[in-house]
């Protein structure tokens, strides 16, 4: 007789030491492009234990055990840096191969290092720092960072096929095959049309803490008056000309998250050139402190404070700032509009919440994420036609409206009659209008929203909030209303 | 309580190469919440290869049962299905599978007892266009050979195939549907529940749904369930690019679908071969055990959990699938002289079964008592319930398993010589 198991658990393991190479313990100074020095305590060693496809991030592992069941293992050591994000990860490895309960190898240590350890090149570096946008994330198991884009540079036009390292597919890899950073924040460039570049922003789930910010660089130049921010259906934020100045304002239950405003010139004495101007940069990036600089040739960096968010509230505002002077830059930003202020509008309803900013641009907040007590609607959402062609909205604002405004949902109700209530919730939060609020019985059926308020009145342009009520449940949709 | 669909998904959101099959009224292939992800479709009520759904309020019913187990998730459109992808990934791929219709007997009676000759056709059509699930949600009490042996060849070859344990409801004519409450009333496909995975369901409290507590309808019971999943309050996808309320075990029944579908692709990406019964042995025993402590007849072995189906393959945990030879004990329990329904022949005949047990002790000890469940091998002998459906069979002695090995066991069946009777046929006829 013949038997057949499957076991799943954790066997005893046994515990290996494993020593980073042993010149790594110098901590010595070190030199990124070998013109600046940096103090040694903001150098550190990742440590990965299962051939680099899951990484123990910004973990101190000089000497650090870990555990060891049959099999092999290639315990890569990377060099990082907190002061500089995820700059020098993907640079150089050391490798440390272990063996466990495997023949003629039984607790085997060998060690190889790897020659191009901590050798940064040179072009990677010089990518990065012009304008550019960087996104760090925090899934709750330590920090981690995500990726890290560049907007614009010599290089633009090559990002999808060799993004830079601080967008390294290398760290994609190691995301599909591993736990640590297998949901990451993806910026990408889905297009490279000549005169636009097209980036895709996607959140994954479970991401409790983002931040995120660009470097501006006014040297190359802004457009006054383009429609330099655009946004479609699926989600594309589009950066005509790549100068642009895009910041992803963070939101969370309708409170605004203010950046922190830093400022630097690469024309300060002292500075080098800004293609060249590594240092600077990954100082800027790494301290977020002021470098004093040059009147005339200032750069900002919006430094986003941490924002907890919760399923079905995250999403981004866009705002854009170019070519302007530290005090302009903070009174714009002071002047940033408050599109759904908190008040008693459902928090579903200000998570699904989106406007047109007083500056003409759009906005819109990425769907919220599926979750079982934020579940879509059961609605059918639809385009009036002449909303979409109305000539006194600017052209973003047609174009949201033509790809994303709705002027009425189809409801089913399902084989039991429902107690529906659909009611629709102005910017403010103010109930303007309830459509229905009564037991339907079982059937399809379409409401019609004619733009008026309770008391009949039209209501004012403006983005509006819908919220349908059934079964216990509520979903939100949102008409945009363009006059 | 919910199934923690999210935490899954951190870790898998479904491959493409895993397909799972609708047996239901069909779909609408154009739907947008299904856009890239139907790779086939068949209508058996018609016989033709267009499975868009007959008209009648019970049309939208597999549009509900498919959107559950794996409309596209995180798409900004419809409803999220728990294999359902992310956004720019389809997840699992469908199979539209109509096999209740206008000429089913469900249409004609306008009851929800389905088709069952059609499903046997619609699941071996699925599983020979590479269906690894089935989803049924629907039933029939009405037996039927030619179902159990379409849906035990599935299982054989690596298809998991789900079933509602029914809603216990009255007909429009009053009659009982599907009536479940008890094991003696079990009806198909929930009956077959060694080839089959029973689904009841539960309201958002995590209990069983009970008139007591406030429902129409009840979901049904018997030692056949094998796991609850929610059945209350769901919205899914409908006809016309649309949505509905969909609820009832019939909406249980696609969340473990969905999730089959879920451990399925993770076992793929993990370079694991699971079979059908390792499926759904992961799925029923990271479930959280819900009413009675341990197995019991009203939530079986709990409310799937999806998340911790898909941690338990995750480091540091480790796999293993083994063989463990022979053994040359005899019988460790016999039992009396009774009746057993031998499915390759469709007869009730008599016969005693045997327990077989071998101690097995594992090569390297784990830190806990690990999980651990038999699996089918060549040589082995048959399950508890069906001794001769040719269905393999291994199990773990309930207790037995520790830090350093386990008790397996197996049953073979001495047949006597007394065939009782056909299979309904209502004429007894002894043999010698």
């Amino acid at each position: 007789m013949s038997f057949g198991y499957a076991v799943i658990g954790q066997r005893v393991p046994h515990t290996v030491t494993a020593s980073a190479p042993s010149y790594v313990s110098i901590k010595a100074t070190y030199s990124l492009d070998g013109s600046a020095s940096y103090p040694s305590n903001g150098w550190q060693w990742d440590r990965s234990d299962n051939g680099g496809s899951s990484w123990y991030l910004w973990e101190s592992a000089q000497n650090s055990s870990f555990i060891a069941y049959a099999g092999n293992y290639y315990v890569d050591w990377r060099l990082s840096a907190s002061r500089i994000a995820d700059a020098a990860k993907d640079t150089g490895y050391a490798q440390t191969h272990v063996c466990v309960e495997t023949s003629g190898c039984d607790l085997a240590l060998s060690t190889a290092v790897a020659a191009s350890l901590i050798q940064p090149t040179d072009d990677s570096m010089v990518e990065h720092y012009g304008s550019g946008a960087w996104l760090v994330g925090d899934r709750g198991m330590g920090q981690e960072v995500i990726q890290l884009y560049s907007l614009t540079g010599a290089h633009r036009d090559t990002l999808t096929q060799k993004p830079n390292f601080l967008g390294s597919d290398i760290r994609g890899a190691q995301a599909a095959g591993g736990s640590g950073i297998s949901s990451r924040v993806l910026y990408e460039r889905t297009s490279s049309a000549p005169g636009w570049a097209v980036y895709k922003l996607t959140l994954p789930r479970g991401w409790n803490t983002l931040r995120a910010g660009v470097a501006l660089d006014p040297d190359l130049g802004a457009r006054a008056g383009d429609d330099q921010l655009q946004v479609d259906s699926t989600g594309l934020v589009i950066v005509k000309d790549e100068t642009a100045v895009v910041a992803y304002l963070l939101r969370h239950a309708g409170k605004q998250i203010r950046p922190v405003i830093r400022q630097f010139s690469n024309g300060a004495p002292g500075r080098q050139d800004p293609a060249s101007d590594v240092s600077a940069a990954a100082e800027l990036l790494s301290t977020h402190d002021a470098v004093t600089g040059h009147p005339d040739d200032v750069r900002f960096l919006l430094a986003f404070p941490s924002v907890e968010f919760a399923a079905g509230s995250r999403g981004f505002e866009l705002i854009t700032l170019s070519g302007k002077t530290e005090q302009e830059v903070r009174a714009l930003i002071g002047k940033l509009p408050r599109y759904v202020p908190d008040t008693d509008v459902p928090e579903e309803a200000d998570a699904a919440a989106s406007g047109v900013a007083s500056s003409g641009y759009a906005m819109r907040l990425l769907p919220p994420a599926e979750h079982p007590s934020a579940r879509p609607l059961p609605i059918s959402a639809s385009v009036m036609a002449n909303d979409a062609q109305s000539t006194s909205a600017p052209a973003a604002v047609r174009e949201l409206v033509r790809k994303h405004g709705i002027t009425s949902v189809g409801i089913t109700v399902p084989e039991q009659q429902n107690a529906i209530t659909v009611r629709i919730f102005a910017p403010n939060g103010r109930l303007v209008r309830t459509l229905v609020q009564e037991v339907m019985q079982p059937g399809n059926y379409r409401l019609d929203w004619d733009k008026r308020n309770d008391a009949g009145a039209e209501v004012s342009a403006g983005v509006y909030v819908v919220v349908m009520e059934a079964g216990g449940q509520r979903f939100t949709r949102r008409f945009v209303v363009v006059r | 309580m919910d199934v923690h669909a999210p935490e899954a998904w951190a870790i898998q959101k479904g491959s493409s190469n895993v397909i799972i099959g609708i047996l239901d009224t069909g779909m609408e292939v154009t739907h947008s919440d299904f856009s890239g992800k139907i790779v086939g479709e068949y209508d058996f009520i018609h016989d033709d290869g267009n499975a868009f759904p007959d008209a009648g309020d019970r049309g939208p019913h597999g549009m509900g049962s498919a959107g559950i187990a794996a409309a596209k998730t995180n798409d900004g459109f419809g409803v999220p299905g728990m294999c359902g992808g992310d956004g720019s990934t389809p997840g699992c791929s469908v199979l539209s599978v109509k096999t209740i219709g206008e000429g089913s007997r469900w249409h004609n009676f306008m009851e929800w007892i389905g088709a069952s000759t059609d499903a046997a056709d619609g699941g071996t059509w699925a599983v020979a266009n590479g269906a690894v699930v089935l989803n049924n949600s629907w039933c029939d009490d009405v037996e039927n050979h030619a179902l159990h042996e379409a849906f035990r060849n599935a299982f054989q070859v690596g298809t998991v195939v789900t079933a509602g344990m029914g809603n216990n409801q009255q007909n429009d004519e009053g009659a009982w549907d599907c009536n479940q409450s008890t094991s003696a009333t079990a009806v198909v496909p929930a009956f077959y529940s060694d080839i089959v995975m029973a689904v009841g369901a539960t309201d958002i409290q995590g209990r069983r749904v009970l008139r007591d507590n406030g429902f129409n309808w009840e979901s049904g019971r018997g030692s056949h369930i094998a796991v609850v999943a929610p059945g209350v309050n769901h919205y899914s996808d409908a006809l016309q690019n649309g949505f509905q309320a969909f609820g009832g075990t019939s909406a249980a029944t696609p969340f473990v679908s969905g999730l089959a579908g879920l451990v399925y692709s993770e076992a793929q990406a993990k370079g694991l071969s699971f079979t059908a019964r390792d499926n759904r042995q992961l799925i029923s025993r990271t479930a959280k055990d819900i009413g009675d402590p341990g197995y019991d007849v009203e939530t079986g072995w709990g409310l799937i959990r999806a998340d911790s189906a898909l941690k338990m393959l995750q480091p540091p945990n480790q796999v293993t699938f083994a063989s463990a030879g022979t053994t040359t004990s005899g019988c460790s329990s016999l039992t009396a002289i009774q009746t057993w329904t031998f499915w390759s022949s469709f007869v009730v005949r008599n016969a005693r079964r045997c327990e077989v047990r071998r101690n097995i002790t594992f090569d390297v000890p784990y830190q806990s008592a690990p999980l651990m469940w038999g699996r089918a091998v060549t040589g082995g002998g048959v399950t508890p319930s069906n001794p001769n459906s040719e269905v393999a069979y291994t199990g773990v002695v309930d207790g037995s398993v520790t830090t350093t090995g386990a008790t397996l066991k197996t049953f073979v069946y001495e047949r006597g010589r007394w065939m009782v009777s056909t299979w309904g046929g209502g004429q007894l006829s002894l043999h010698k």
